[in-house]
């Protein structure tokens, strides 16, 4: 662990960025930091050039002309644009090609698409992809779409989770908790035999559908379904893993008041109704969710596994690869880690709450060691969750290092009325995890009510999402 | 479209005419090479690893609805006794000669004979079709095999019109859907009523402004009408800008 560890947790409007400015130029001002040795982790490209420019006008007015010379060889850039650099300058100790060429989205989805007809794993869902809940849908195209898709976002899951993405025991605890979270069942034999027997009741008593003895189209198309239902799940085998069909024989047609059915057809649909109502307690879809798990998390890595050698083979890498490579590299070679850390003074991150666990494990790598480190974050502001950013690991950190917490109290943004809503609001939104900001902007001055719908928005959308 | 004519090629296959139906067992082991070879034919891409979750999902559906059709076969006791069968003939309805292909002839034990054309689809909105009589394909097939015309053309003329039954097979949910019937089919389901007297009419309409040399164009409301009186889903004035943009608003349409 370094020495000078210094965690910022910093609100909307709080100043991180002149916090990680001013941070920079103290300690090249007291050449605690030299500017070629400046390690610098932004959101975008943009700010990293607008972080780049402000420090390099600072060194220009203080007449240190060589040291903004000089920052043009720091390692100031997003995350990925580290780990490129990082992997062409250790491609030797990566096993990599020099000049790795960066595969275009649609060659990755060609690459991974020709590896999922050979994942073995994969098969029993590719087999029946209906049973499994993927059907056309005008918004997600086909059912092979849809399932390509999962894969897709299961791989890039899985690489996200770095080293722990490619361990067995990642599926086992994944089933333990679907387990928990289902809650009780009880034997499907049972229930099987109950509603089979119910359905062929039925059947045998009403061969043909009864949709003739109602005059309401809507009812005689409803009839019409519920007898087609009927009729498969008493000729066929489908109530052994049809779920939709058990849900929908609950919810069979009886008699009322506009419209009679035949005698003796409401008590066996009832009857039917009874036993299916056995759904709730039935371990089949629990069985079928857990098949499904098992095959998306083995057959994701065993496409991993075979992509990941057809790109080494083929000299590519991937956006994913430029973190994941990167933190392999410095977990297993520790001469690269200590090669990297002897060129840098310093690590600065901000946007912290947006890593997810593989770009943190990289970060933190880095930082750790690093002789000084300046982390910047909100985990309000988490917004990345869709990519497998996850603000507990911001958490986790925070809570390891009470004492390195050093986190921005105002708001220089807005008015005190602005500020007093928001902090309100903030309070009911996240209780005590709600750092209320102090505002700093004198009262009155140019706010619009515009401001007040940003600062609420910026709020809510953060909560919800 | 391409799923379609797969699942139709493999069902002429399967099911040849005047032979012994299959079992399932033998359904099932020759159903990969009917889709092969189909595939060869129509869609050789589909056959590389890119395509293999197409492929595996097409072979699955092909096998599913193959052993629905052969039970219907089985418990109607139906024979098959033509399958593509060209057909020729007058429609009386409409006036005019007319030809096509039949997908498939059944005979039942009692000399009945369906004429089954089959639907990639689900049953629910062809059965909607034909309560709003809006249906056309098989009721001309109907009538072709009742007034048949030209040397080669399947005369059915003795089997009579109340034995002659218009059918569809709807392959996405293993229906059938029969237009009449006199004495219930097994397996199938029965629309009462004429089936097809909105859109005969209609057509007829068309003919005789067409033989009077006037071409009526379509107007803009006609996708929602055709949609929601007919039960028909507009395809070829939604999807086609030629047709667009030869379409008139609903007031120049009736002047």
């Amino acid at each position: 662990m370094n020495n000078s560890l210094t965690i910022v947790p910093a609100g909307a409007g709080s100043g991180k960025t002149y916090r990680i400015e001013t941070t920079l130029a103290d300690w090249l001002d007291k050449d605690e930091v030299r500017a070629d040795r400046i390690l610098a982790v932004t959101f975008t490209e943009a700010s990293a050039r607008d972080m780049k420019s402000r420090i390099r006008a600072r060194l220009l007015q203080s007449g240190r002309s060589d040291d903004a010379l000089a920052l043009g060889r720091a390692y100031v850039g997003t995350i990925h644009s580290l780990g490129q650099r990082l992997l062409t300058e250790h491609a030797f100790a990566a096993g990599n090609a020099p000049t790795s060429r960066l595969l275009e989205d649609t060659e990755r989805d060609l690459l991974i698409r020709s590896q999922i007809g050979k994942a073995p794993s994969l098969q029993p869902i590719a087999e029946n992809l209906s049973r499994f809940g993927y059907r056309f849908t005008p918004q997600g195209g086909t059912a092979e779409d849809q399932f390509r898709g999962k894969i897709l976002s299961t791989i890039d899951l899985l690489r996200n989770l770095g080293p722990r993405g490619s361990d067995p025991k990642l599926l086992d605890d994944l089933i333990d908790t679907m387990k928990v979270d289902y809650g009780k069942t009880k034997k499907q034999n049972k229930l099987h035999a109950a509603l089979k027997s119910a359905v062929q009741n039925m059947f045998k008593a009403f061969p043909n559908d009864v949709s003739e003895t109602v005059s309401a189209k809507t009812r005689r198309a409803t009839l019409r379904a519920d007898h087609q239902l009927i009729r498969s799940a008493a000729q066929t085998d489908r109530l052994q893993t049809d779920w939709a069909a058990w849900q929908k024989l609950r919810s069979l047609f009886i008699s009322n008041s506009n419209s009679k059915l035949p005698q003796g057809y409401d008590e066996l649909a009832e009857a039917i109704i009874e036993a299916a109502d056995g759904l709730e307690l039935h371990p089949g879809p629990l069985n079928d969710a857990i098949e499904h798990i098992t095959g998306l998390v083995n057959g994701a890595q065993e496409i991993v596994a075979a992509y990941d050698m057809e790109k080494r083979q083929r000299g590519l890498i991937d956006y994913a690869d430029m973190i994941a490579r990167t933190e392999e590299i410095l977990r297993e070679t520790p001469d690269t880690l200590q090669a990297v850390l002897g060129e840098i003074d310093c690590v600065v991150i901000d946007e912290f709450q947006d890593t997810n666990p593989v770009q943190f494990a990289l970060l933190w790598r880095l930082a750790q060691h690093a002789p000084k480190a300046l982390i910047v974050g909100d985990r309000k502001q988490a917004i990345m969750g869709f990519q497998g950013a996850d603000p507990r690991l911001s958490q986790a950190l925070d809570d390891q290092f009470p004492d390195a917490l050093d986190p921005l109290r105002c708001n220089w943004r807005s008015v005190p009325e602005v500020m007093e809503f928001v902090n309100s609001v903030g309070a009911g939104l996240f209780g005590t995890d709600y750092e209320a900001l102090t505002p700093q902007a004198a009262p009155g001055c140019a706010n619009s009510p515009i401001q007040y719908v940003n600062e609420i928005s910026i709020l809510l959308s953060i909560c919800y999402a | 479209m391409l799923r379609g004519t797969i699942v139709h090629d493999v069902l002429e296959h399967c099911f040849p005419p005047d032979c012994e139906l299959p079992d399932d067992a033998e359904i099932s082991t020759a159903i990969p090479t009917y889709v092969s070879n189909a595939l060869d034919r129509c869609a050789p891409w589909l056959l590389d690893d890119e395509w293999a979750l197409e492929h595996k999902n097409l072979m699955v559906e092909v096998e599913k609805s193959t052993l629905a059709w052969a039970q219907f076969l089985r418990s109607a006791g139906a024979k098959v006794i033509g399958t593509e069968k060209h057909l020729q003939g007058a429609s009386p309805s409409l006036n005019i000669r007319t030809h096509g292909y039949a997908d498939c002839i059944l005979e039942l034990p009692d000399k009945r004979i369906l004429v089954v054309d089959h639907k990639r689809s689900k049953s629910t909105n062809r059965i909607k079709r034909l309560e709003a009589q809006s249906d056309l394909q098989v009721t001309l097939y109907k009538e072709m095999l009742l007034n048949p015309q030209g040397d080669d053309a399947l005369d059915l003329r003795a089997t009579g019109a109340d034995s002659i039954i218009a059918a569809y097979h709807t392959t996405m949910d293993h229906s059938v859907i029969v237009s009449h019937e006199t004495k219930h089919i097994t397996g199938t389901q029965a629309v009462s009523g004429d089936i097809s007297s909105t859109t005969t009419s209609l057509l007829s309409e068309r003919i005789k402004d067409l033989t009077v040399g006037n071409v009526p164009l379509n107007s803009i409301s006609d996708a929602h009408i055709f949609e929601k009186e007919f039960c028909i889903t507009p395809y070829a004035l939604d999807g086609n800008r030629l047709v667009q943009a030869f379409m008139v608003d609903d007031q120049e349409a009736t002047e």
